[in-house]
């Protein structure tokens, strides 16, 4: 009882101030601890800030999703410049203009940095109009160059198009896609758990068996089959609910297990025993003593299925069975890069895979951050 | 049965637990002897640094604690060895662990996996210690276990632990600790988890096991009727010290510590009728994080010495007749202070 | 035990039945078939229908009828004569098609499953008696990464480092000589040759979610009371670790078989369909596309079959591997 040493400092930490106890709440508490967990309070930032950005993608990016420089297929990213070929050093940056040439030996198109225009770095610049968030009419970005320079952080693809605006528009895509889908997830998981894990019995057995059934079949080639459903002509809207719905399908089953789980292990607690001795309503058992005892869990579970259900959406848009063109998610912007050859010589295409990275490993650190949070007392 | 030769001498051991909050002295300069053939008692409220004792004893504290102090054992056969200077993984403590130093532990439900039998557990100490032969450990286990009164001991040895009761196991758990002849028996709280009536027949077993066997018992407890009836030596930790030693007599009839004398009031008495409350020590065990000077009692001693008991920490100084106390209270422990030059200055 | 074995295969071969019916209706769930296709094809190109092949397939397989009358006659041939159908696309029947891939897929995957074990318990076992270590660090940071990559991805990103650093490309299961041989030791050699990188590939993410749990699993076990006791025995600290802890630890991962080969199967299907290897992921993806619903409903079903075994077999290797389950099971 004295090996487990984490167990003592909070003790320690009230005792340290035994006159004037610091009273917190739960959420306070959860807090605190989840403060403490730098990678995940940074990993939230990150998503935080990802979210906004794709959001506001067409303010963000520097052109159009769908505005092709012919001049510039399959270009690298340009390099961003602060001392010129003269060694002079500017404190605003730029970019030189570009020309491709053909390459006669090899036949491929190389690009070259032109020394003699420079084309300065701007904030704000007007460019291809768009419609932010379904209503606010703009043609402001928030950076670009100089006319008529081009400025390319991310390249193009094959057909001339700005990698870093699909990107962000991508990953819109894939971001909501897991959003989506999990909602959809919840709610089935939320149904079937719960009526699995209040009702028992027979209820609980069928449920039980339904999703150790689910949960033992191969994840992507139902998927795949699944995805086949979603028919040709749907909208890009349609397809994007269509996809989420499949991924949700599968879903949902570990989500399910751990709310039954949670609900039977709750129901045995003495508290909750002690509230229904006392006459609490069962409606005000669940709501006061039960959904507070594993909502974090669910928060927890949530956030860890997210990158699930976005590592099966790129999948699916990658084998041509998810989003479809027009639509781009970080899924359909891979699929330019399935051939080795096109990513020997144009590498940058794989940068939406290391969005995907990105994301999953953030969610996944804020997962871990969460769970370590989640129960305020529990020594790690 | 004693003949007063020292079997262990613990001197000025200390267990350090770096943590994220600070360093955790859960043993602070805690110095106790164990004679051949004694049953001595440790006794404490929880938290007190009585388990990490015992633990420190076999080495066996977890990795990163930081052991000082030193901790001789005067084995059956070779010189005296300092425990704490072993490597804590190496061969020789390991022959000690179970071979001459022997521990039960307070939780007789989880101190065997349940993954192996019985048999198999007990059978592995004693082929570490006694024989490595497969059959003769066997008949070795069968006849501990029929020592410690289990029924049916060969077809016990097949079971599981899961399919034994707790008064069992921890019957088991004795035969385990014993089947290798120990010169001490480490026993930290063993019959805490158990029923009263379990409890008795457990503790009754351990007395006639150590007239046969002659060995000592190290026993913790926080139950102090149950050191009334096991041991005849009794030492009160508190804070990771001792604060007060004595025969289980004295302790009982004439406390002198305000920390046992609050301890032995909260203990409720048969026959002794009382309109009052029991009492009970106001305040909690402080965790011993970053503790101020001065002795460790002091928030929460009734009788505490302003500007001293705060200021400076008491030395352990015997007051009567083999009865040892760590408290200012009494003159002699004043004096000692003053001798090693700790108050002559402080106090004025 | 032996009623526990009985009941569990029964129950297995309940979910099968179950698979194969939920199978068929989501393959032939989309709106139209291949044979519709293939006759609006023939019509676009101007060239009369060559009715009478249509004709016949309909008629043999019901393709009129109702669903149900479909599965039916899918469903009698194959549990009788282990016939899989016909493939429309390939003009033959499915088993030979798929025969070879499949058993590929299962070497893939077995491969797979023998390297995550065979990397991630010693991996875990490091980590979790050298806590805080660097390398506990590093391997954590790996891990997370491991498990952050889809393993297309990975299968993309190792075929551009083969091409680029080392001039290879890492595509196929087998040399060109092989691919289409008969099987002989040589082949089979040829095989074990070209295996690594898919399994690699396939293994990285169940590697890593593995490594996790182990880790948790060992750092849990080591604080249980039965590990102190068997500690202060005397019991020298490795033995101690593989007796106790570990075969305790052992137990989930067993269990985890369950989840483990499903996303196996699910990552070696989309790696094989990256790195172009004759398993079954590329002819899934075509037969899914084209509607070639015999194929798509075999390969589905066989996959299935392969998982839904996996896990009977891990829950009848941890019965007889935990006391525990064994008492709960014959009582």
């Amino acid at each position: 009882m004295d090996i487990n040493p984490p167990a003592e400092p909070k003790v320690a930490s009230i005792n340290s101030k035994a006159t004037n106890y610091d009273v917190l709440s739960q959420r306070q508490l959860i807090w605190r601890k989840f403060k403490r967990h730098r990678v995940a309070l940074l990993s939230l930032y990150v998503l935080v800030i990802l979210y906004i950005v794709v959001l506001l993608a067409e303010f963000f990016a520097p052109y159009g999703a769908f505005q092709r420089h012919s001049q510039f297929l399959l270009a690298p990213p340009t390099p961003l410049r602060f001392v010129d070929e003269q060694g002079v050093f500017h404190l605003r940056p730029f970019v030189y203009k570009m020309t491709n040439e053909l390459d006669r030996a090899t036949f491929q198109r190389a690009f070259i940095e032109d020394t003699s225009e420079k084309y300065f770095f701007q904030l704000f610049v007007r460019g291809e109009p768009y419609l932010l968030l379904g209503f606010i009419n703009s043609d402001i970005h928030l950076f670009g160059v100089e006319e008529p320079g081009v400025f390319l952080p991310f390249g193009t693809d094959s057909l001339g198009r700005d990698l870093l605006s699909r990107l962000l528009l991508g990953a819109r895509t894939s971001l909501f896609v897991g959003l989506i889908g999990l909602i959809i997830g919840f709610v089935l998981g939320l149904f079937f758990g719960g009526i699995s894990g209040y009702y028992g019995g027979s209820i609980d057995l069928f449920v039980q068996r339904l999703t150790e059934f689910l949960q033992s079949l191969p994840t992507l080639p139902l998927w795949m089959a699944l995805a086949a459903l979603v028919p040709a002509e749907w909208t890009p809207v349609q397809v994007y609910f269509g996809i989420s719905s499949v991924l949700a399908i599968i879903g949902w089953t570990s989500l399910a297990r751990v709310i039954r789980g949670k609900l039977i292990s709750l129901r045995e607690e003495d508290y909750v025993m002690a509230a229904r001795l006392s006459g609490v309503s069962e409606a005000a058992i669940i709501t006061r003593h039960l959904l507070p005892g594993f909502m974090s869990y669910l928060i927890v579970h949530l956030t860890l299925a997210v990158p699930q259900m976005i590592i099966g959406e790129t999948a699916l848009s990658y084998l041509g069975l998810g989003i479809r063109a027009p639509a781009v998610s970080l899924g359909t912007l891979l699929q330019d890069a399935q051939s080795v050859q096109t990513v020997t010589l144009s590498p940058w295409l794989l940068i939406p895979g290391g969005m995907v990275i990105l994301i999953v490993v953030a969610f996944n650190f804020l997962g871990d951050g969460l769970r370590d949070a989640a129960d305020p007392y529990r020594h790690k | 049965m004693s003949q007063k030769s020292p079997l262990l001498n613990i001197d000025n051991l200390k267990v350090h637990l770096p943590l994220e909050e600070g360093v955790l002295k859960a043993v602070d300069g805690l110095s106790l002897t164990i004679e051949h053939g004694q049953t001595l008692g440790l006794v404490g409220e929880s938290g007190c640094g009585k388990s990490m004792t015992a633990l420190s004893i076999l080495r066996i504290a977890p990795r990163f604690a930081q052991t000082s102090g030193s901790i001789v054992l005067h084995p059956r056969s070779g010189p005296p060895l300092d425990l704490v200077g072993l490597d804590a993984e190496g061969k020789t403590i390991r022959t000690i662990r179970g071979g001459e130093i022997a521990m039960i532990f307070q939780e007789p439900m989880t101190s065997f996996s349940p993954l192996y039998t019985i048999g198999n557990q007990v059978i592995e100490a004693i082929r570490l210690h006694r024989t490595p032969d497969k059959q003769a450990a066997r008949e070795i286990a069968v006849d501990m276990l029929e020592r410690v009164r289990i029924p049916g001991a060969s077809q016990t040895l097949d079971k599981y632990p899961q399919e034994l009761s707790g008064g069992m196991r921890q019957r088991a758990m004795i035969a385990m600790a014993l089947s290798c002849h120990p010169s001490l028996l480490v026993a930290d709280e063993p019959t805490t988890a158990l029923d009263v009536t379990v409890q008795a027949q457990v503790l009754r077993l351990m007395r006639d096991l150590q007239a046969e066997f002659g060995m000592s018992i190290l026993y913790i407890t926080h139950d102090l009727g149950v050191i009334a009836r096991m041991v005849s030596e009794v030492a009160v930790m508190y804070l990771g010290r001792i604060v007060e030693q004595a025969s289980v007599d004295s302790l009982f009839h004439a406390p002198h510590h305000p920390y046992t004398q609050a301890l032995l009031k909260s203990v409720p008495r048969m026959g002794k009728k009382s309109k009052r409350r029991l009492d009970s020590i106001q305040g909690n065990v402080p965790v011993p994080i970053n503790t101020p000077k001065g002795c460790g009692f002091f928030p929460r001693c009734p009788v505490a010495i302003p500007g001293l008991c705060d200021r400076v920490d008491p030395p352990l100084v015997p007051v009567e007749d083999g009865q040892r106390v760590r408290c200012f209270l009494y003159p002699e422990v004043v004096a000692v202070a003053e001798q090693q030059g700790s108050i002559a200055h402080d106090v004025q | 035990m032996g009623r526990y074995i009985a009941k569990r295969f029964l129950y297995v071969l309940f979910v099968l039945g179950l698979v194969s019916l939920v199978v068929f209706y989501i393959i032939n769930l989309p709106p139209g078939s291949w044979i519709e296709n293939y006759a609006l094809e023939l019509e676009a190109a101007g060239s009369p229908a060559d009715s009478s092949e249509l004709t016949f397939l309909r008629g043999r397989y019901g393709l009129d009828q109702p669903l149900h009358i479909q599965y039916l006659r899918w469903i009698g041939p194959l549990l009788t004569e282990g016939d899989f159908g016909y493939s429309f696309e390939w003009r033959q029947p499915v088993w030979p098609l798929i025969a070879d891939r499949l058993l590929l897929t299962v070497v893939v995957s077995l491969a797979s499953l023998v390297f995550v074990y065979a990397v991630a318990i010693p991996i875990a076992l490091y980590s979790a008696t050298h806590q805080y270590s660097f390398g506990d660090y590093l391997f954590s940071f790996l891990g997370i990464f491991g498990l952050a990559t889809p393993s297309f991805l990975l299968a993309l990103v190792f075929m551009v480092i083969m091409l680029r650093f080392f001039g290879v490309s890492p595509g196929g299961l087998f040399s060109p000589e092989y691919l289409n041989a008969p099987w002989s030791p040589a082949r089979v050699w040829d095989l074990l040759i070209h295996l690594p990188v898919p399994v690699i590939v396939v293994g990285t993410a169940g590697t890593a979610s593995v490594i996790r749990i182990l880790r948790s699993q060992l750092l849990d076990e080591f604080q249980k009371q039965y590990v102190i006791t068997a500690r202060a025995k005397g019991v020298s600290e490795s033995r101690l670790i593989l007796k106790y802890p570990f075969r305790m630890a052992l137990n989930p991962i067993i269990s985890n078989i369950g989840t483990l080969l499903p996303a196996i199967v699910s990552g070696s299907t989309i790696v094989a369909i990256v790195l172009g290897l004759p398993m079954t992921g590329p002819l899934l993806l075509r037969s899914i596309i084209a509607q070639d619903t015999y194929v798509a409903a075999g390969i589905l079903m066989m996959l299935s079959v392969m998982t839904v075994l996996g896990v009977l077999i891990s829950d009848l290797l941890l019965a007889w591997l935990d006391p525990r389950i064994r008492f709960e099971k014959s009582n």
